[in-house]
């Protein structure tokens, strides 16, 4: 009977339990729609409390209140006031996300009240000596955000602690705090840091050998000689590293090369006699086919790179690309797929963002060298979805990649776009892409303005007509002479097509403006044909034709000029019949009823009843510029910024492309620069050793040599770790009781030492709760998940903040 | 070097910004400097940068899959792509972090601190730091968690009223299928997968994907349709849920197809530098992830059937100029027949007679005369509109559609574009398939982890011409 009664009571306590702990769960954080209801409702005075709040959970919803304010830019709340309630969580609260939620607020409000941050700097130290290793690398970038002059020494020093610290983690926030402090102190601190980079990139740690990578690019981009006993192991770790320092890695890798590898050795195969290092130019090799010799650690980081073309980030793609362009002739670059990667990366539609960036490195390989990506033209055909900058460059680089075996298949194409797109930008890049077209032979050239003419009298768009206009002129500038023709159909055109629109008119009647200085002698009689209907033309095309007479008398007077034997010769405005035909449309424009062509018809007859004829000429004959440039640069060209700028690119994207010199002269010593120098294990600070860590050294030198292993042979290797692994409980459970029984002991004798040390010292920041240390430990455990494991911990961490406290003392009087 | 981000919606109205100093400015202040920088016209873009001033930048990236805007204030740097891939990073973390297909402002809204946290550790000293989703999730633990754990913990409720007497003697207080435990003591095996995982559903699914994008045009014979354009691009998303560090296997079947260099996740690299693609061993992180992209070039197939057979269960034709003045034109629509699949999914044809110009004659009116499935919305331009189909539209139909275009001179009828849009489940377009998904090593041999296969086709532009 009292044995069922106590198993129905228990039974019982345990469903109240489960069902207390539900309604607490349910009450804040289930729903995260009411949550954020009840959050709406905390008052700004409300806030206040809840941060000064002994209850963990108010605490944290203070926090979180604080962040969405942080996160929502509103200007009700002003969350500098908040300064000191904020801050002094980090002392006081045990749950590290609040912990992390105030290093949020303070990289953000720090600097405006450097005062109270340095208050909070005491307890930030205290955690520097927490025995969790993420709690360790957050005050650690707590610290260094804190952008105050006074605490750097402060961080330098903690610093050079945490820099042999036994987890990676803490030793990655070393690399970035060092990099905060070089952007604030800049030259001040570089004898400090460069030390300490250099064991920083000896890691054996691979995450932060990553970080170490961004702070060497960052700060010291130029002291590649610090890369040298590393090229090695680099090029094996390399695709492990974080994928942002992949790019970051590359991009240095490669111009260490180029400045401390021998340059690659081109043989000519057909005469091995025939020896040449690697050009400047892309393209200026010598020999028709050629075998090349690297040096041994270039075919080592090319090899490297080229396994890495499976990553999923286009920027180690691009930055991949850009490496085996600068340091292998145009057979390697070919042959390393790396053009296939990227014509895959940008052959689906640009729903990929970065498409248009991709294509502009393309366009700068082609423009080089048109046979890296003519094999995948199709790739560059638009589809519908393509947003205008892609699509942009894509017609670009169909222009550089033009030749005669593809020009029919694109033609069509070109053709398609210009009838069908809507944006006015790529229908003129697609007509500067048909112009390039037209260039590859005169036949071609023909049968293009032939299509555009018919074109053109179906537009009504100015901005298209335009590009249609300029166009012809293009052609026609190339072979003057071929399309007299042409022109002669574009009179036809202006006579008998009723439908001709009056702003194609206008072009047209411009066109025939520019061509009286290529060939004088049939634009009188266009102006002879047009004159008798002036007024019923529209209002475009009487402004140009006015113009029309203007040029055409004016050319009229340089040829008399030129022909003229004696110089006191005049011209007779009365019997010339241009001057004629000129006076009379100027005349007809006087009376018209648009201001601007009366007004224009005024300037140009005073200009020539004054006789002020080298003006006219310079007005009306000055020589318009070509309006489209080829794509292709000059062959054999270095890329340059000059050849460079024609491209179109982005003026970022264009630095990036752009290539340092060659450096390295002597090939004899080099090799033994990368002797491989030694590496810092921070692992046997470890206290135990353990499987897994087993398990990630094999793995690197599975990478490393595994190329040479067949395929049946890895998978037994790593399954051999795995089950390896199984037994990792029993050593980790000995690593958790060298952590929480043996230590504590011997450091809890030292404690009781040190604690009044540390009440006295830290009573500002720790306000009114801090009688002594065991009491405030007490208090916090007690509210209501009391556990051994904490506390003890707990004192731990007391103990090292009076030693750190120590540290502070110490480096202030320094 | 990043300033500062900002998510916002697609009318620029701020869902969430982080600043990573006290000077950077708020995006009420960004947004008013930008329009002046900046003109506006480039709101259909997907992507923006812009110069504001000497040595600032702005980038912006529209989101792929939700109606956000991702923007970064960053000081100027020679490489453009870095700050597009952290934001397409930063993305892909958001949706993989909350488990979504789509984000919403509210989800954003609601969970800002979580992303000032997650962003406070992707970001240190100003540059890209932890990207790795496990990581980030050790380190911010998901809310996903706790919720899972009360419904966890009210369905063993009712399991523990049933069998009270053989669960007394064991400690209640966890509920035993308490989802992820984490030993933070742990060890790590590789760098991209949470120490000592354990799961009580032990689930590995293969979603498979492919995209059809093609572009086909009309010979001038009228009668056959020559390629301009033909890629497939297909991904391969994996959700794990496994306990230990298992190694796993994933035996493809490739149909035959070629897939290049495609790009995979790092941790199959990591593992093998020389992964066959049809065989690839990876020790997967934990929940979703995506494993392969790539991309299947029908361009340079031999013959036009092959294309023809790889474009997935619909194919379209047409034909203009019928009729007695030739105004008018027929779609012809072949839902092919499947074993895998009963039905598609809101199939669903732009027709389109090209923009106005002064071809079109002012009265040129889109008419159709009949159509044997769904139904056809006119717009207001009366030279496209669309034929919507049912929901689902079954396999093995043959709809067809006729119309005119009243008024229109023949040049004008040859401007006639479709724009097919439709999704399928049950295969992939290339025919390519998961032989098998073996777990090799790494798991309790106790555990037998329920493995799913899902196949799924999607259209992105698919144009006739």
């Amino acid at each position: 009977m009292v044995d069922s009664i106590a198993r129905i009571t228990s039974a019982l306590e345990s469903a109240r339990e489960l069902t207390l702990e539900a309604a607490a769960v349910a009450s804040s954080r289930f729903g995260e729609t009411s949550y954020h209801r009840y959050s709406q409702h905390i008052t700004p005075e409300g806030l206040r409390s809840l941060l000064n709040s002994r209850n963990d959970r108010e605490v944290r919803d203070g926090m979180k209140k604080v962040a969405s304010l942080l996160a929502s830019d509103s200007e009700n709340v002003d969350l500098e006031s908040y300064f000191a309630d904020v801050v002094k969580n980090i002392g006081s609260s045990t749950d590290i996300k609040v912990k992390r939620l105030v290093s949020i607020y303070l990289l953000r409000y720090a600097e405006k009240q450097p005062n109270l941050a340095l208050l909070a700097v005491n307890s930030i130290q205290k955690s520097l000596a927490d025995s969790d290793p993420q709690s360790r690398a957050l005050a650690l970038k707590m610290l260094s955000d804190i952008k105050i002059p006074s605490l750097y020494p402060i961080v330098l020093h903690s610093v050079k602690k945490a820099i042999t610290d036994s987890a990676p983690e803490v030793r990655c926030s070393v690399s970035f705090a060092l990099l905060k402090l070089f952007r604030e102190q800049g030259e001040h601190v570089v004898e400090e840091i460069s030390p300490l980079l250099k064991d920083l990139l000896a890691d054996s740690d691979i995450t932060v050998v990553s970080s170490a990578i961004v702070l060497l690019k960052e700060a010291f981009p130029d002291s590649l000689e610090l890369l040298h006993g590393h090229f090695r192991r680099y090029c094996d770790i390399l695709p492990q590293i974080t994928q942002s320092s992949q790019v970051y890695l590359i991009d240095l890798l490669t111009e260490y090369c180029k400045k401390y590898v021998p340059r690659p050795v081109l043989t000519d195969s057909c005469d091995s006699s025939q020896t040449q290092i690697l050009p400047e130019a892309f393209n200026a090799i010598p020999f028709a086919t050629y075998d090349v010799t690297f040096d041994p650690d270039m075919e080592l980081f090319l090899q490297a790179i080229r396994q890495m073309l499976h990553s999923p980030n286009p920027a180690v793609i691009v930055s991949i690309s850009k490496a085996l362009f600068e340091l292998s002739p145009p057979v390697s670059f070919k042959n390393s797929k790396v053009t296939e990667v990227l014509a895959k990366l940008v052959s689906v539609p640009s729903l990929a963002n970065d498409n248009g960036i991709i294509l502009q490195c393309i366009l700068m390989y082609c423009a080089v060298d048109p046979t890296t990506f003519s094999m995948f033209l199709k790739k560059f055909f638009l589809f519908p979805s393509d947003d205008t900058p892609t699509a942009i460059y894509k017609l670009k680089i169909i222009a550089a990649l033009i030749n005669h075996s593809n020009v029919k298949q694109i033609v069509p194409e070109l053709k398609y776009y210009i009838l069908s797109d809507q944006r006015p930008s790529v229908v003129q890049e697609a007509l500067n892409s048909l112009a390039v077209c037209g260039q590859l032979s005169q036949s071609l050239s023909l049968h293009i303005t032939k299509w555009l003419l018919a074109g053109m009298a179906n537009t009504d768009k100015s901005s298209t007509l335009e590009a249609y206009v300029s166009f012809i002129r293009f052609l026609i500038q190339e072979y003057p002479s071929q399309h007299l023709g042409t022109m002669i159909h574009l009179i036809k055109a202006l006579r008998t097509e009723s439908s001709l629109s009056g702003s194609a008119k206008a072009g047209i009647i411009w066109l025939f403006g520019e061509f009286t200085t290529i060939n004088f002698s049939i634009c009188p009689d266009v102006l002879r044909i047009i004159t008798p209907s002036f007024s019923a033309e529209s209002r475009e095309t009487r402004l140009q034709t006015v113009l029309l007479a203007a040029k055409i008398l004016s050319c009229d007077l340089e040829n008399f000029k030129a022909k003229g034997e004696s110089v006191d010769e005049e011209y007779e405005f009365e019997n010339s019949r241009v001057a004629q035909l000129a006076q009379a449309v100027f005349y007809l424009a006087k009376f018209d009823d648009d201001f601007d062509i009366r007004d224009r018809a005024r300037l140009f007859s005073s200009l020539f009843d004054k006789q002020k004829f080298e003006v006219a000429s310079l007005l009306l004959q000055a020589p318009k510029p070509a309006p489209i440039c080829c794509m292709t640069l000059d062959i054999p060209t270095k890329v340059d910024a000059a050849s460079m700028a024609r491209l179109g690119l982005d003026h970022d994207m264009e630095d990036y492309l752009l290539s340092s010199p060659w450096e390295c002269e002597q090939s004899d010593i080099s090799a033994e620069l990368r002797k491989p120098a030694d590496l810092k294990d921070y692992d046997r600070f470890k206290t135990s050793f353990s499987s897994a860590s087993f398990f990630n050294g094999n793995s690197n030198r599975d990478s490393a040599h595994g190329k040479a292993d067949n395929t049946s042979n890895t998978p037994a290797a790593s399954s051999r770790v795995f089950t390896s692994s199984v037994g990792k409980k029993y050593q980790l459970q000995s690593l958790d009781e060298f952590f929480s029984e043996i230590p504590s002991r011997p450091r809890n004798s030292v404690r009781k030492v040190m604690v009044e040390e540390d009440s006295t010292t830290t009573e500002e920041d720790t306000s009114e709760e801090s009688t002594s240390g065991e009491e405030s430990s007490e208090n916090s455990t007690s509210d209501e998940d009391s556990s051994e494991d904490s506390s003890s911990e707990e004192e731990e961490e007391n103990s090292m903040g009076s030693k750190s406290l120590h540290v502070l003392e110490v480096s202030e009087s320094l | 070097m990043f300033l500062a981000f900002y998510i916002t919606n697609l009318n620029h109205a701020l869902a969430f910004q982080f600043l990573l100093s006290h000077d950077s400015p708020s995006f009420k202040s960004l947004w008013t400097k930008l329009q002046t920088v900046a003109q506006e016209n480039s709101s259909e873009q997907f992507w923006l940068k812009a110069n504001l001033g000497k040595n600032l930048q702005v980038y912006r990236m529209k989101s792929e899959s939700s109606d956000l805007l991702y923007w970064c204030l960053v000081t100027r740097q020679p490489n453009p792509l870095e700050p597009m891939v952290f934001l397409e990073t930063l993305e892909s973390t958001l949706l993989n972090y909350f488990d979504k297909e789509k984000l919403t402002i509210s989800k954003l809204v609601n969970n800002q601190d979580r992303i000032a946290l997650l962003l406070n550790c992707m970001v240190d000293a100003n540059e890209p730091a932890t990207s790795d989703l496990n990581k980030l999730k050790e380190i911010v633990p998901n809310r996903e968690d706790l919720s899972k754990v009360l419904s966890s913990t009210a369905s063993t409720l009712s399991n523990r009223m049933q069998t009270r007497d053989s669960l007394q003697n064991k400690n209640s207080g966890m509920p035993s299928s308490y989802a992820v435990t984490l030993n933070s003591t742990g060890h790590q095996a590789v760098p991209w997968r949470t120490a000592g995982i354990k799961h009580s559903n032990n689930e590995l699914y293969v979603d498979m994907v492919e995209k059809i994008h093609v572009v086909l045009r009309k010979g001038s014979k009228r009668n056959r349709f020559n390629v301009i354009r033909g890629i497939l691009e297909g991904f391969v998303d994996m959700r794990s849920q496994l306990t230990g560090d298992p190694l796993i296997a994933l035996n493809l079947d490739l149909a035959g197809h070629d897939l290049g260099i495609p790009a995979l996740h790092e941790c199959c690299q990591a593992h093998r530098q020389d992964q066959i693609i049809h065989e690839l061993q990876f020790v997967p992180p934990d929940g979703k992830f995506q494993l392969m992209q790539y991309c299947i070039d029908l361009e340079t197939l031999a013959t036009r059937n092959q294309l023809l057979s790889n474009i997935g269960l619909v194919s379209v034709d047409f034909d203009t100029g019928l009729g007695s003045v030739g105004d008018e034109f027929e779609i012809r629509v072949n839902v092919a027949s499947s074993q895998h699949s009963k039905h598609i999914d809101d199939l669903n044809i732009a027709v389109s007679f090209g923009p106005p110009s002064a071809l079109t004659p002012s009265d040129c009116r889109l008419k159709v005369l009949r159509n044997t499935h769904g139904h056809f919305e006119n717009s207001i331009d009366n030279l496209s509109g669309n034929w919507i189909f049912d929901k689902e539209t079954p396999t093995g139909t043959l709809p067809i559609l006729r119309g005119c275009l009243e008024h229109a001179s023949p040049a004008q009828m040859k401007f006639l574009t479709l724009d097919v849009n439709f999704s399928s489940k049950g295969e992939l377009p290339s025919g390519i398939k998961v032989r098998s998904v073996n777990i090799l090593s790494g798991m309790p041999r106790n555990i037998t982890p329920f493995k799913g296969v899902k196949y799924q086709a999607k259209t992105g532009d698919y144009q006739l011409r």
